[in-house]
This record gives structure tokens, sequence and C-alpha cells, in this order.
């Protein structure tokens, strides 16, 4: 009998499981079986749809940098020591994930307006962030370094201390020690995080035309011509944006995959 | 050679309090406590992996008590290992030779093949950490640990996670290591075998304060609190009055000692072990009548239980054969134990006076 309860959980649960599968690999291949040759041929000579998916992986490039290098230290604070208001910390590190992104967009206009002193002091040192790369790349790090932020923190969670411990009394520095033992051991789990950051940040729309309409990101772009133009001339630039993202996702994660010793 | 004075720390709950401790140069020192007691962070203190709030710590004359744990040549072996996954087993022993600027790689070189043939792991250099059995890495992190010739190595309950036949063979490399090598080793335990086999004083850790340090036999026979009595498997202990040059139980019966004590109120403690049963206890100070009340397997050996006047006496015996029959339950016994097996223990301390003395009154 006990087998027959089983057996019904697995049977519900691999339905289920189809039913996903089908509800994203479906819309995406026909997506780009709606993309007739020529249109995809044209799209492809198009430099406007091509210097949009530049910018979109240019920029998702530097956030997924700038989210490194601030990043990773922060996570590896935040997964080694306590102090008080830590919780407080973390949750705050998670708000850009529940808030809607043009509610994102909108609050990083505030502060980087002339009517906020941060958007004073910018002036003031010459940086532009309305409707450049810098408004694109700070929308961009806004909503996604905290995947970033989670996934280090779990991995450096996830190495014992003690390794490190050991590391020091074998006279490696705390430096040594944490980019050799620490993120020697961590950097699959970084790797994860940084891919789902870049792809975060490529699919970026909503927070990103609040504040920068242009310079165009391919978002951006796919959304403009699906409203001048119709689903025709949006669908060719969408399937360029899957076709590449997909390849570097691909890519990434091949090289994130954990090879196990045989134990 | 290691001297630690008035060392105090603070973490969350816990404190370590005015730990005061000399180890010679080329001693083998355990370290006992219960779970909690602070041995670990003790370790750590040492080590330099944890900030002291007081205190001064000093190796070979020098004060070490801020000094970065890369700096000072105090190395660490855990319960775990905490072998490097990542590298082989090859790169976890040189992994401290990347930070060795003497100049000595040719006795480095020699000294590696040295300890990878004293602990038998020259076959697994090229392997990786994970598929190693237990035994397997505890050597190589014994190795790993020795190749950058620490003034101090500090052992975390370096045998626990093993089973009892590797433990055996583990525990024979670590003392041939000592010898051999000369090494000052701390080692934290809960294992009284182990400390037996290999350590020659040991200090009690409770609740973070050395309550106790001394030779092992001392420590075991002769402690001087209660606490650690009762910690070291002391199992008759009882509330005694010292009055007129004799010893009194608390039913009244003397009790034969080797010197009277100074009037005034003692514990007095027994090894369960020290106890004879049968013939041979009548030729011994200490003789009284009594009724086996129960008598558990412990394995190799039997605990016997035996109710006597007012109290309960605890002896362990070798289990039986046919030359040497068990205790049977219920039967009467004669016991005994000689006058230099009793400890007394000055009634300086009150915490578990209850629950210690009711486990041996009826």
């Amino acid at each position: 009998m006990r087998k027959n309860h089983l057996d019904l959980i697995y049977l519900f649960s691999a339905v289920s499981g189809l039913l996903i599968l089908f509800y994203i690999i479906f819309p995406i291949t026909n997506t780009l079986s709606l993309s007739g040759w020529k249109e995809f041929q044209e799209a492809l000579g198009d430099k406007h749809v091509l210097d949009s998916i530049k910018l979109s992986l240019g920029t998702g490039a530097v956030t997924t940098l700038i989210s490194l290098i601030v990043g990773v230290p922060f996570s590896y604070l935040l997964a080694r020591k306590e102090f008080p208001g830590k919780g407080l910390v973390e949750s705050i590190i998670d708000i850009p994930v529940v808030i809607p992104h043009t509610v994102a967009g909108i609050c990083i206009l505030t502060i980087v307006s002339p009517r906020c002193w941060l958007g004073r002091l910018l002036k003031m040192l010459g940086i532009e962030v309305v409707g450049t790369k810098v408004g694109i790349v700070a929308a961009m790090t806004f909503v996604s370094m905290p995947l970033l932020l989670n996934a280090a923190r779990d991995s450096f969670r996830a190495v014992s201390p003690r390794l490190e411990n050991v590391s020091r009394t074998l006279g490696a520095s705390h430096l040594y020690t944490f980019f050799h033992i620490s993120c020697g051991l961590a950097w699959r789990g970084i790797l994860s995080g940084a891919i789902l950051t870049w792809a975060r940040a490529i699919s970026e729309f909503g927070a990103v035309i609040i504040l920068s309409y242009h310079p165009m990101i391919a978002p951006t772009m796919i959304y403009e011509r699906y409203t001048a133009y119709g689903l025709s001339y949006a669908v060719p630039v969408t399937v360029i944006l899957i076709l590449i993202s997909l390849l570097i996702f691909l890519v990434l994660r091949l090289l994130a995959i954990e090879r196990r010793e045989p134990g | 050679m290691i001297e630690i004075h008035n060392l105090s720390l603070r973490q969350g709950k816990f404190a370590l309090r005015n730990i005061n401790l000399k180890i010679n140069k080329g001693e083998f020192f355990a370290l006992l406590g219960p779970t909690g007691s602070g041995k670990t962070t003790l370790l750590e203190c040492i080590a330099g992996l944890k900030k002291v709030a007081s205190g001064r710590l000093i190796v070979s004359g020098r004060d070490i008590t801020h000094e970065r744990p890369e700096k000072r040549k105090i190395s660490i072996v855990y319960q775990d290992y905490a072998l490097f996954p990542h590298l082989r087993v090859k790169d976890n022993i040189t992994y401290g030779l990347r930070f060795q600027k003497d100049g000595k790689d040719a006795y480095y070189q020699q000294r590696f093949q040295l300890l990878t043939e004293l602990l038998h792991i020259k076959h697994l250099l090229e392997r990786y950490p994970g598929s190693l059995s237990g035994g397997e890495k505890q050597r190589v992190a014994l190795a790993r640990a020795l190749l950058t010739e620490p003034q101090l190595l500090l052992l975390d309950e370096p045998l626990s996670a093993l089973d009892d036949n590797i433990k055996a063979m583990i525990q024979g490399e670590l003392k041939n290591l000592h010898q051999q090598l000369g090494m000052t080793i701390i080692m934290v335990t809960h294992n009284f075998a182990d400390t037996h086999a290999l350590a020659e004083r040991v200090g009690i850790l409770r609740e973070g304060q050395l309550v106790e340090v001394g030779r092992i036999d001392d420590v075991f026979r002769r402690p001087r609190t209660l606490f650690t009595a009762n910690f070291v498997g002391i199992k008759n202990i009882f509330k005694v009055e010292a009055r007129n040059g004799k010893c009194l139980l608390p039913d009244g019966r003397p009790l034969v000692l080797d010197a009277p004590p100074q009037k005034g109120f003692y514990y007095a403690g027994i090894r369960p072990e020290c106890i004879s049963l049968h013939e041979p206890a009548k030729k011994l100070e200490n003789r009284f009548s009594g009724k086996v009340r129960q008598v558990t397997s412990r394995g190799v050996y039997l605990e016997v239980e035996i109710e006597s006047g007012e109290l309960v006496f605890k002896a362990y015996v070798m289990s039986g054969n046919k030359r040497n029959p068990p205790p049977v339950e219920g039967s009467d016994i004669v016991f005994g134990f000689s006058s230099d097996d009793v400890c007394l223990i000055p009634n300086e301390q009150r915490l578990e006076e209850n629950s210690l003395l009711m486990q041996n009154r009826q």
C-alpha cells in the first residue's frame, strides 16, 4: 500500500515537472519558430538591433563585474561574522527582488536627480546618469546584485571556517587564505551567482526605461518594435537575444558544474 | 616552554576565565572536559584564531598574545581533519611550505619523506581527500601540520571520529611521532583511554575554567575537586567526617586511610576498579559486606552495584569466565579496597554535592 502511495506522489511530481518544462520551453521554441529566415537575416544586419544587443551584453557584463567586486567581499563578511542588525542587513539586500522594477527605477531616479544631494554631487563630478549607459548599469545593478550576494554568501557559508583556520596556522595570511581557500572552494557558487546576475541584468526592462530609454538596450528595442510595428518586427530581435543569451548561459553553466571526485 | 597567564575570552554567553597553564617543551598534554567546556576555544586562542580579551601567551620566552596565527608557528589538527578538498594529498601536505622563506628546501624535502614514511601515506600523494578513509585523512592532516616543524602541535579530538582498530593504529603513530620528533603537543579529548595512552599530564576544563592540572595518575586517582572526581569516573563518592583521628562514612562505619586527616568534613572517593570482590578483599584495610544489587555488562568489564549498610558501592570487574564467575544479583558478597585507593577531597565545593552524593545513597 505504501509503495502505491509513493508512486502516486512521484507520478504527480513528474506530471507537474512536465507542465513546468512545457511552460518554459514552449514559448521560447514557438518564438524561435515564428521568425522567418528572411526577417531574421534582416534583423542581423540591422545596426540598431545589433547595437542594442551589444549594449545589453556589455552593460550586463559591467553590472556583473561591479557586483563581483563589491558583492563578494561583503558576502564573505555576511557568511563569517555575526554582528548586531545582521538579520536586518540581509533583509535589506533582498528588497530589490521584491519591489516592482519600475518602482526601483523611480527610486534610483529620485537620488540621481538634481533635487537630491547625490545627484548634485554626481553632476559636479561630471557623471550623467539619466539617459546614459551609467543609468542602465545603475538600474541593472540595483535589481540584479542581490542574486550574486545571496549565492556568494551561501557558497562561503558552505566552506568550513576550519579550513581557513588551518590555512592560517600553516603560514598563510588572511588575504591569501581568502583567495586560495575560501574563493578556491566557493568559486562555483560565486560563478553561478554571477551568471544569474548577468542573466537578470540583460533581461531588465522596467527599471532601465525609467532611467535610460536611450541608449536602447535589447529589451527596450523589442518593446519599441512591438508597440510601434507589431509582433512580426519584434520576434526576430527577440530570437537573436534568446540565442545569444542561451549560448553564453550554457558555456558559463558548464563551467560552474562541479566535477565530482570518486568517493 | 608554553606559558598561559590569566587568559580570558568572551564569546556570546560563553567565557574562558583566567586560564593559567605551563606546558614543558616536548610534553604531551591533554585537555579534558565535558562538551561545551571551552576546550576547542582554548586551542583556537593558543593558535591565535580567536582574539583573547586579556591575559598573555608566551611561547619559548616570546610573548605571542597579539601575534597573527600565520606568524606563530603553531599547527592545529581538527577532529574532521579539515583537509583542503580541492588540493591533492601532496599539495595539502606541502601547503605550508609556500610560506616558508627560510631557504631550507632540502631539509623540508627530507622531512616530507620522513613524515610520509612514518605515517604510511606515500601511496596516497596523488589522490584527493574525498577519496580517502578517515584514518588516511587523519594521517594526511598530521603530516601537513608537522611538515613546517611547528613549535607546538594542537590536536582537537584527533581520534574521536575513527573506528577502534584504526584508532589504535593512529594512537601508536601519534606516540611514535611524539617520541621521534620531540614535539610539544596539546590534545583536546573527552576520551580517557586516549589520554592514558598518549599524555603525560592533563588539565580539566569546566565551563571555561581550568579546574585542575596534574599528572594523569594524580588527576584520575587523587583529584582535588568534586567536579574532577565525578568527571574522571570516580563512581564512589561519600561525604565523610574526620574526628579523633578517625574517618567516618555517612552511616558511621570507619574508613581506613593512609594518614588521618585533620578534623572536619571531606569527600572520600574510591575508583570503581579499585574495589576488589570475593577472597582478595579480606586482606585489604577497608572491607565490607553487602548484597549484589545489579550487575551490568559494559563490554569487557562488569559494573557491579553493591548495597552495604546505607550506602551503594560501584565496582568494575572483568567479565567472568568459568574460573572466575561473575557476581550473581541478590547474592551476599565481601568487598574491599586499600587505604591507598581512597582519595580525600576538601569539602569546599558544594555545587554538585546533592546530585553526586544521591547516587551513592539508597
